[in-house]
């Protein structure tokens, strides 16, 4: 990972545990690496002391084993609770995969849901194309980023496929908030290929690929030529999903 | 003809146990047991013989592990339960949206369930009370609360079926 020194300005994000998760230090570090003061937040601690964070995300996994539903018994935890309560105050929440799973489970997105992949309705684990739309300024993950920029994500799930009614999801294209994509063919039968969708404030992403299984150029060099010449140890393309929330947080105050 | 398959866990169901903790975290405090069912609803050509498609199911080994589960089904339409205690409820879950095609082509082709034509899927759940079942009103809360997305699910409580056992 890229050597950097923490200051004690760097904004404070808690990568959230709960029995089963297993990508929070790879999610730490991508957090690290963009600058953010970032460390690991266990469901056990006390959820009071969630608060004095600027942002959190969820990371992936397979929360409490996926049991009745992925995320669903996460959604109801003390501390998803909490999170819920100050991402409604403008914080940033970040979900990716199972933490996906979570934000949807809890309500963060509103009639949206992650359910069994279609057709495979078992896990599928791919290196996936993930292209940002039209408004990426929507979304404080994605804001600064080109429209149509294609980054490279490990896609790692058997429940992602984005869906719910067709009103709903004509609400999330005319507001514009599926902000990323799967480039070409949805692989899990997501509705409008949509990979990150986010809520209407565009301070929470739901984002069901894992942007930092594919934040260095170790991950995808053997995917991607071009970059078997740089660092492996460099951020690369999805990374920028990290860079993007660490501007936003530098760019606004938190609230409180 | 339609048949309903029951399969049940008889080694301990942790996602079981983990919704009763859960719904007795989210405030129902008297409940006191959780079971869980993974139900397949069979849609056979008429003429076929049920033993026959209960046998296959069995031997396939594709749904049903005799490691780890029994096996219990139900010719269509349902009939309750007999009994002279309080009426017994089970959840139905379901995914509004699903494809069994694939699943439907492994059973009726290698494995030889034949005139199998479609089958559904689904989880079945049954909640219990220190003194007896739960009630209606309390399974359809559980479902409201956790067993099953408003979005991307739906749920029915029903009595809860006679079902044989599969001794065989």
């Amino acid at each position: 990972m890229t050597a950097r020194e923490r200051t004690v300005s760097d904004p404070k994000v808690a990568v959230i545990v709960f029995p089963g998760t297993n990508s929070e230090n790879e999610t730490v570090d991508a957090c690290r690496d963009a600058g953010m003061d970032a460390r690991l937040f266990w469901w056990s601690e006390d959820p009071e002391r969630l608060r004095a964070f600027d942002a959190y995300v969820l990371a992936g996994g397979f929360a409490h084993e996926d049991r009745v539903r992925a995320g669903a018994i996460a959604a109801k935890s003390p501390i998803v609770a909490v999170i819920k309560e100050e991402a409604e105050k403008g914080k940033l929440v970040l979900g990716l995969c199972n933490g996906a799973q979570v934000v949807a489970e809890a309500g963060m997105l509103g009639p949206v849901a992650l359910a069994h992949n279609l057709p495979a309705h078992h896990f599928q684990g791919l290196l996936v194309d993930v292209v940002v739309d039209r408004e990426p300024q929507r979304c404080a993950f994605t804001d600064g980023l080109a429209p149509g920029t294609v980054m490279t994500m490990a896609l790692a799930h058997g429940e992602g496929r984005f869906t719910g009614a067709p009103a709903a999801f004509e609400d999330l294209e005319e507001h514009a908030r599926i902000v990323l994509r799967y480039g070409g063919e949805s692989p899990n039968g997501a509705m409008d290929r949509a990979a990150g969708v986010c809520n209407d404030r565009g301070n929470v992403l739901a984002l069901m690929p894992h942007p930092e299984r594919a934040a260095w150029s170790f991950n995808v060099a053997f995917g991607e030529p071009e970059l078997r010449a740089h660092d492996p140890n460099e951020p690369a393309g999805a990374h920028a999903i990290f860079r993007c929330m660490a501007a936003a947080l530098r760019r606004q105050p938190t609230p409180k | 003809m339609r048949l309903e398959i029951a399969l049940d866990l008889i080694v301990p169901d942790n996602t079981a146990y983990t919704v009763l903790v859960a719904l007795r975290d989210l405030g129902y405090d008297g409940l006191a047991r959780v079971e869980r069912s993974h139900i397949f609803s069979l849609d056979v050509q008429d003429g076929t013989s049920e033993r026959e498609v209960i046998d296959r199911i069995a031997r396939a080994e594709v749904l049903f592990n005799p490691n780890k589960h029994r096996l219990s089904y139900a010719l269509e339409p349902l009939r309750p339960t007999a009994g002279n205690g309080a009426p017994r409820w089970e959840a139905l879950v379901t995914d509004t949206e699903d494809d069994t095609r694939s699943l439907v082509a492994l059973l009726a082709g290698p494995f030889h369930v034949h005139g199998l034509r479609a089958l559904a899927r689904g989880i079945a759940w049954r909640l219990s009370e220190t003194d007896g079942p739960a009630p209606q009103s309390r399974v359809e809360w559980a479902c409201r609360t956790l067993l099953a997305n408003p979005v991307s699910q739906r749920y029915e409580v029903r009595p809860l079926p006679a079902r044989k056992e599969n001794t065989q």
